[in-house]
This record gives structure tokens, sequence and C-alpha cells, in this order.
């Protein structure tokens, strides 16, 4: 009689347990669309996997730089550092071919552009065209380095709960027959008094490319029909 | 004769009764229970004496030891002197006949620092407050105390010479004694010890209970190899026994637990780089004893000691890791529009990493042991042969753990003669290392007071307080900017031991460190006495004695160490006869000596020896002449590697000592002795380039000593 006492003493325990939940992914996954993923959201928004890569190659340059100065015994050492940064970003300017498709493909200019640019070379477009150096690596090398670069999926997802999803930035291919309604302004439910930025929650967007490719113009978005 | 043989052949008849048999015997200490004795008969005149009372001794005397060796330093100093002035004063207030507060005062004047000192500080060294209450059926100590409880909770494993020549175990005790240690198994501490006996209870002899708290040193780093080395850390113990006797037979359950205690680290500031050790270990014991004496009156008793014990040991790590926590931010990316222009208007993650850093706790080990030894006796006394045949049988398991059992007094490895000298750069690097002096440490001891200067004030500053005080900037580890203009304290003189005792306790991982350079000439098979882990075998002593004049004893030992399958040997006989006493001279003569032999067939396949020779000579009225040889060799199988330069295979060390002894008045002593201390160390050196060349490192002492001894 003791024991069973004991026993049935559990029994609401176990029932309160039975009843709660204890995945807290279940909650997470809520704030995504069901067929929300992390990958195709960054084929069709390469500016956001762009903008990674700028940040990696910072961190990546710093090191190296730091390593060089570190290893350097005197200041001819140093200035000798310095020079081979320099030589450095006149053989990244030197290397056309590639400089083009860094041009086009993660700086994010018009490829139209590129003929203009070599022209006669802006400084602002250089100076962020010098974002993509890897220092120490060659043209080449960067450009495979930025190929393989792996995104940060966690800040994607993030970044798109935090912001995309307000601004109406697709996430997913349109399926077919889906490409009906333009995104358009009218859609947005509010603007931000604050920010007066245009909420487009709850709607979500499509982008109607090819798998793989990226969205370049707004007349590609489409609003998915609930 | 015939009658000796019988005894013997029943002896022999016990021991394989018993198939096991003894270790250590306390009558080895003939002069430890003679000086007892006569305290206890001094301590009876005054214990009805209340009030304040004086007693102590002061000794005057001189040491001068001269080193030489061929492979000394140019500029080494060859000689040291020490002379002196040491006054041992004994204070006691006894307000009734129930209690009384013991201190103990030592005023040193060393002559060779005369001149530098400012004020002699006297040192104390003993207080206590020790009582006799509850119509004298509670016993307490409060403050310093020596308690034991039993060989496997808590207890001091002796060092045992036998047939020691007084001329050593004089220098012993004395050496013990700047230390406050002696030669009983009870450890020394500091707390509070209250111990009741209940006495006659209806069938019952007695119902004891007793009970211990003590704080421990933190030993890791507190074990004074240098003056001043701090640590925060403090060390607690616990402990408490029951017990019963009835009809000849005690059983008793004991437990001892020691512990870290965390909170006393954690209030002082711990470096990144810190790693702590927090150590737990309790033990639980139940112990049985029996002897025949009780109840049967006859020439001769038997009886046996049995104890059980489990132990618990717990270590957990404490230490700084760094955690890194990411945290993701929404910020504006730099980055052309559709028309070509840089603008901010695309809003992407970061991910920013910050780290932390973080005390981790580990469970670094977790282990139970269990350790049993049972100990039959034999003891009688028919006709004029006296006789006692102790036998024990001992299995411990490799887990077992009992600090409060384990740690020995006598450390060794220590420099106390000529510390100062400086050896040759190859050998130095040996001797950085390694001290091999078992007889210097076993038997000489410096005390000393020195004057205090920047440079032998050590500090817990990591970087030294000389290359340190002069930055302009103040660094945060040096002892103060202003160390020079500070340099005229009020407490230059500060008091110093050499000294191969110590009363520290060890835990279990310092144990399992300090067991590779611990000297094997001393209880090699049992370093750590009954509580040595992974030991599973059997010892018998046997102690003989026939009309007072003749005194022999035999020991023979086998331990197996099961984890690395090494077996340990131990084999001793020793006689002493007092010739004066078959003359018919009422005076002593005695002579005396013994041969003991430890080997083991793995680990490092030591094997040492020891020779022992003594005389005590009573030579006319108040002149008695003391002489004593001991000569110890240690021999390494596998040569002990003491450092990445030196590899010791073998040493040899000689004492020969010699000196009458005087009593000039009542209780005063003149003394003085010759002593020759020779010590060949054979060890391999590496060079530099890694060439490996035999070498000998040979020193020789010769010592003048004389005192004079006055006991009040």
């Amino acid at each position: 009689m003791k024991n069973f006492l004991k026993i049935t003493f559990v029994f609401p325990v176990l029932a309160l347990m039975a009843c709660s939940s204890m995945d807290v992914d279940d909650a997470d996954a809520d704030n995504w669309p069901s067929d929300f993923k992390a990958n195709e959201y960054a084929q069709i928004n390469p500016i956001l996997v762009n903008l990674q890569i700028i940040d990696d190659i910072v961190i990546y340059n710093n090191e190296w730089k730091a390593k060089l100065y570190a290893a350097a015994a005197n200041s001819t050492d140093s200035a000798n550092v310095k020079l081979a940064i320099s030589s450095d970003s006149s053989e990244f300017f030197a290397d056309t071919a590639n400089l083009h498709t860094i041009f086009s493909t993660y700086a994010g200019y018009p490829d139209s552009s590129w003929t203009g640019y070599e022209s006669s070379p802006a400084v602002a477009k250089t100076a962020f065209l010098y974002k993509f150096n890897y220092l120490g690596k060659s043209s080449a090398e960067g450009l495979t380095s930025m190929r393989l670069f792996a995104a940060d999926t966690t800040a994607l997802k993030l970044q798109y709960v935090l912001y995309g999803e307000v601004e109406g930035r697709p996430y997913r291919y349109c399926k077919a027959n889906e490409a009906k309604t333009l995104r358009s302004l009218s859609q947005t439910a509010s603007i931000s008094a604050k920010s007066g930025i245009p909420d487009y929650r709850p709607n979500y967007y499509c982008c109607n490319a090819a798998e793989g490719s990226a969205c370049t113009d707004d007349s590609q978005i489409y609003l998915i029909q609930q | 004769m015939q009658k000796n043989k019988d005894m013997q052949t029943m002896a022999f008849k016990v021991v394989l009764f018993c198939s096991a048999v003894a270790a250590f015997a306390a009558s080895d200490s003939s002069l430890v229970s003679r000086q007892t004795g006569l305290m206890e008969k001094l301590d009876s005149l005054n214990v009805s004496v209340l009030g304040l009372r004086v007693n102590g001794t002061a000794r005057g005397g001189m040491l001068s030891s001269k080193v030489s060796s061929g492979q000394m330093d140019d500029s080494a100093t060859t000689r040291e002197n020490q002379g002196y002035i040491d006054a041992n004063l004994k204070l006691t207030a006894q307000p009734s006949s129930e209690t009384k507060v013991r201190v103990e005062l030592r005023l040193h004047k060393d002559w060779q620092s005369a001149y530098d000192e400012d004020l002699n500080p006297v040192i104390g060294h003993w207080f206590s407050y020790d009582g006799l209450i509850l119509n004298k059926k509670l016993a307490f100590n409060l403050g310093y105390m020596r308690v034991g409880y039993t060989p496997l909770t808590l207890y001091t494993p002796q060092t045992i010479i036998l047939q020691e020549p007084e001329i050593f175990a004089e220098r012993r005790i004395q050496a013990l004694e700047e230390r406050n240690l002696d030669t009983t198994s009870n450890r020394l501490m500091q707390g509070l010890n209250v111990d009741y006996h209940q006495g006659q209870l209806g069938m019952l002899d007695d119902i004891h209970a007793q009970a211990t708290g003590a704080r421990m040193r933190n030993t890791a780093k507190k074990y004074d190899q240098v003056f001043f080395d701090f640590d925060w850390s403090d060390r607690y113990m616990i402990a408490g026994r029951l017990g019963a006797s009835a009809y000849g037979a005690d059983l008793g359950v004991n437990y001892v637990n020691v512990f870290d205690r965390r909170k006393s680290t954690r209030s002082h500031k711990m470096d990144k780089s810190d790693t702590l050790i927090y150590d737990d270990n309790s033990v639980y014991s139940i112990d049985l004893g029996f002897n025949s004496d009780k109840y049967l009156q006859l020439p001769v008793s038997v009886g046996m000691n049995a104890e059980m014990a489990f132990s618990h040991w717990n270590a957990d790590q404490e230490y700084y890791t760094t955690r890194s926590d990411t945290d993701y931010y929404l910020v504006p990316g730099v980055y052309p529009d559709a028309g070509g222009n840089l603008d901010t208007a695309t809003m992407y993650v970061v991910q920013e990493a910050s780290p932390t850093d973080v005390l981790e706790t580990k469970d670094l080990a977790n282990t139970d042991g269990r350790a049993f030894y049972l100990q039959p006796f034999v003891k009688g006394s028919i006709s004029k042969l006296d006789f006692d045949v102790t036998g024990l049988y001992l299995n411990n398991n490799s887990d077992f753990w009992s600090e409060q059992a384990s740690s020995p007094v006598y450390w060794g490895n220590t420099s106390i003669l000529n510390a100062g000298t400086n050896y040759s750069s190859t050998d130095a690097t040996l001797l950085s290392a390694f001290r091999s002096g078992n007889l210097e440490n076993l038997y000489f001891s410096v005390y000393n007071t020195n004057v205090l200067q920047l440079g032998n004030l050590m500090t817990s500053s990591k970087t030294s307080p000389l290359s340190n005080f002069s930055s302009s900037v103040r660094d945060a580890n040096s002892e103060s900017q202003f160390a020079y203009s500070r340099l005229y304290n009020n407490y230059k003189l500060g008091h110093f031991y050499r000294n191969g005792y110590d009363a520290s306790t060890l835990k279990r991982y310092e144990a399992v460190a300090a067991l590779y350079l611990m000297d094997p000439s001393v209880n090699m098979a049992l370093p750590f006495g009954y509580a040595t882990p992974d030991r599973n075998g059997f010892a018998l002593n046997l102690n003989g004695g026939w009309n007072d004049f003749l005194d022999v004893n035999v020991r023979y030992a086998q331990y197996k160490e099961d984890e690395i399958s090494n077996t340990l040997t131990q084999y001793a006989f020793g006689a002493g006869v007092d010739i004066a006493e078959i003359v018919g001279l009422g005076r002593t003569i005695k002579v005396q000596g013994s041969y003991e032999h430890n080997s083991e067939n793995k680990y490092f396949e030591r094997k040492t020896d020891r020779i022992v020779a003594g005389a005590t000579v009573d030579v006319w009225g108040p002149v008695s002449l003391l002489a004593g040889y001991q000569n110890v060799t240690k021999k390494f199988g596998i040569p002990l590697m003491v450092s990445s330069f030196a590899s010791v295979n073998k040493i040899e060390e000689s004492l020969f000592l010699v000196g009458p002894r005087v009593k000039i008045a009542p209780a005063s002593y003149l003394s003085l002795q010759y002593g020759l201390l020779g010590n060949t160390v054979t060890y391999m050196a590496t060079a530099s380039d890694g060439t490996v060349s035999s070498r000998k490192l040979d020193i020789d002492k010769n010592i003048i000593m004389g005192d004079v001894t006055v006991v009040f």
C-alpha cells in the first residue's frame, strides 16, 4: 500500500510531462514559411552572401597582415610588408579577366557598365572592387575561395525573419503558374512610422527565374498565393 | 638453550597457522620508550602543581661541516659553521588539575648573524589547551595535538631502523623535535580533539567515542622547500570513531574525511592559466582486536588485530576555459544598387563571436578502494626468555587511498649540511633535481636564524622582485617599487630549518608524484605504511630477548604490487648484546648491529641494503662513549631519471659517528661528536650534444659537533 501511494504521487507529474512539448525547434520553425530553405534563399539573393564574403575577406586580410607584421623584426621588414601589400593590389587590378568576373558576379555591378569602367575606372567602384582582394592570393585563387565560400546559413535565416520578410524579399523560386501577381506596394499592410519601410507581411514572395539564378529585377518577384 | 629451540619451533608453527606475519615493532625505539617513561615520571610529579610552570631544554653548541669533493666549482665554499644557543621553553599554565595550557617557545641565537640582526624574534611552536574533565572521562585537546586512530584511517607511518644505536637515535629524535614531531604513529595536527571513555558499563569494559576536527595545510604549495610560499586554499579534516571492549576484545568503527574548501580559493584572484585540483577523501573502517591476556594469566599470550577499510576519493579540476558566444546583428551592407551606385539599403545579418572566460569544474576522478590487514601475535616471557612474534597479512587494492594514514614524516631529498656549496655544472644538473643523502636527512638538521635580505626574501610574485622594482611603471607583480627604501624593516631575522622531516600530508596526486623520488632505503615495501595502495602480501616480525643482555630481531616481508606485477621483498635481522650485563657490571656496554635488504623485481628494480653497527659504552662514572656506523646502498636496475640530463644508477652512503657524552651536572650533558659522511652517486649524464656518459659524484663531509644540553 505504501509503495502504491508513492507511485500514485508520480502520476500527475507524468501526465504533466506527457502534455508538455520538449521540442524547442517546433516553436522556432513557426517563424519561417514551411518550405523555406536557406540555400535557395541564398541563390535567389546572392547579395546577402556577397556581403558575407566581403566581411570574410576583411578578417582574412587582417590576419595575413598581422602575421607578417608580427614576424617583422625591424622597420625595414615593416616597410617590406607595406610594399608587398601594394604590389598585391597592383596584381589584383592588372588581372582584368578575373576582375571582370568579380565586377559583375560578386561586386554586383551591371555587366553592361564593365566597358565603361575598364576605360576610365571610377574611384568609388575601384574602392569597392578592392574589397574582393584576398591579400597573398592571386585573383584566380581569390575567385576560387569566393566560389567555395560557405555562407553562414544561420545569419541568412535570421536575416529573413528580421528584415527579408518585411521588405518582401523572395525566398524561393516560383512554381509553374505561380507567377501571376507582381509584388507591389499596394500589398503592404503598413508602412513603419519609424523607419519608413513598407511592411509586406504576412505576404510571401517568390522569384520567377531559372533554378540557381539570382533575382536581379523587381519584375521577377511575384506574390505567393496563399 | 633447548628451551629456546622449542620456542622457535612453536613460533614457526604459529606463523604457519596464521600464514602471515609482522612488519613494524615499537620495541625498536627503546630510547623513545625510555624517554617517554622518564617524562611520564616527571609529569606525574608535576601534575599536582597548579599555577605556571616553566620547563625546557637549553643547548649551546657548534657544528662545523667541511665538504670535500673533486667535483666542486672553483668558487664553492667548503666549510659551513654553526654556532648557536638554543632554548626551548615549555610554559604550562595549570589553573586546576583538570586542564592546562601549554605554550612552547624557541629562542635561538646564531652567532654567525649576531652582528647583522636587529631584533631576535622568539617563535612559538606549540600552543595547546588540554584537559581531562568530567571525572576523567573526557579528554580534549585544542590547538596543537597529536592524534592517531588506526593504521588505515589516521596514522603516521614511522621510519624504523633496526637496532639503531643511541648516537643515531638521539640525533633523529632531535631533528624530529625541531619539526614538533615524535617517533609515535600519532599525526601532528591543529584543531580540536575530544575523546570520551565511559569505563566499565554492564558487561562491557569500556565504551568510547572520539571526534577530531583539524585544519590541514594544502600541501601542494606549502610543503616548505622554500620559506615563503603562499597558497590560499584551506583543507580540513573531520574524523570520528566509536569503540567498545569486553572480554579482551575490542571493536571499533572509524571514519576520516579530508577535503579542500573551494570557497577559500575562490575568494582570491585566479590566473587564467591556473588549474586547481580539489580533493575529497573519506575512509570508513572497522577494527577488531583480541588479546588473551585479559582472562588467561599465562606467561604466553596470543591475540590479533584486524582492520577492514573502505575509501572513497574524488578529485575535481577547476580551470578557466574560453567560451565563445555568438551574437547576430542586423546591419546595413554597402553594395551597388541597380544603377551601380553604392548604397546601404541592403540589410544583412553579421555574426560576431564574443569570447568570455568561464570557470569550469570537471570531475577528474572518482575511485573506491578497499584495504584489509590481519595481524596475529604471540607474546611471552618464559624463564629468562622474552619473545614476541607478530604476523601480518595485508591486502589493499590499487584504488585504496587514505591520505591521513599515508603520509610519512620522513621525506628526505633535502640538502642539509653545506647547502650553499656549488658543484660543477654537470653535477649541478643532477643536484638541482635530486638529493640522495638518506643518512644526512635522517640524522642531521640545521636550525638557524638568517638575516633576511631582498635577495633571500622570496615572495608570491612570479617575477623576481630584484629585477622588477626598478621599472618606472610599477609592475603589478612586483613586491614594491620602494623595495630598497623599505629594507630597514623591523623583522630582519627569520628562523629557518634544513630538515628532512615534515608533518604535511600529501594529496593523492601529489603523493603519486612524490613517490617517484621517495627514498627507497626507507620503507620501500610499504612507503605509505599499512595504507599503501596495491599491496598484497605478508610479513613476519620476530623479537627475542634473553636475560636482558641479548636482543635479537628478524623481519621478513613480501608484498605483490599487482598493477605492475611487482614483488617487493624485505628481510632484516639484528642483534644487540649488553656485554656489561654478561660480566655483571652495573653499567651499559651495548654493542648492536643489523642488516636490512629491500628489493623489487619490476618498476625501477630497486635494491637497497642497510648495514647498521653501534656501541654505547658507559666508560667511567659520568662519561659514556657513543659510536655508530651505517652504510646504505641503493641500486636502480632501471636508471631513475631525475632530469632530462641525469639518470641515477646507484647511490652509496656511509656515516660514521663517534664521540663522548659527559654528564657534567644533574640533567646537564656535554656531548662531542665527530662524523664522517660519505655519499657517492653513480649516474648517467646526457650532455647537450646528446652524448651519454657515466659519471660519479663523490661527496665527503667531515663534521665536528659539540654541545652542552641542560634539561630543566
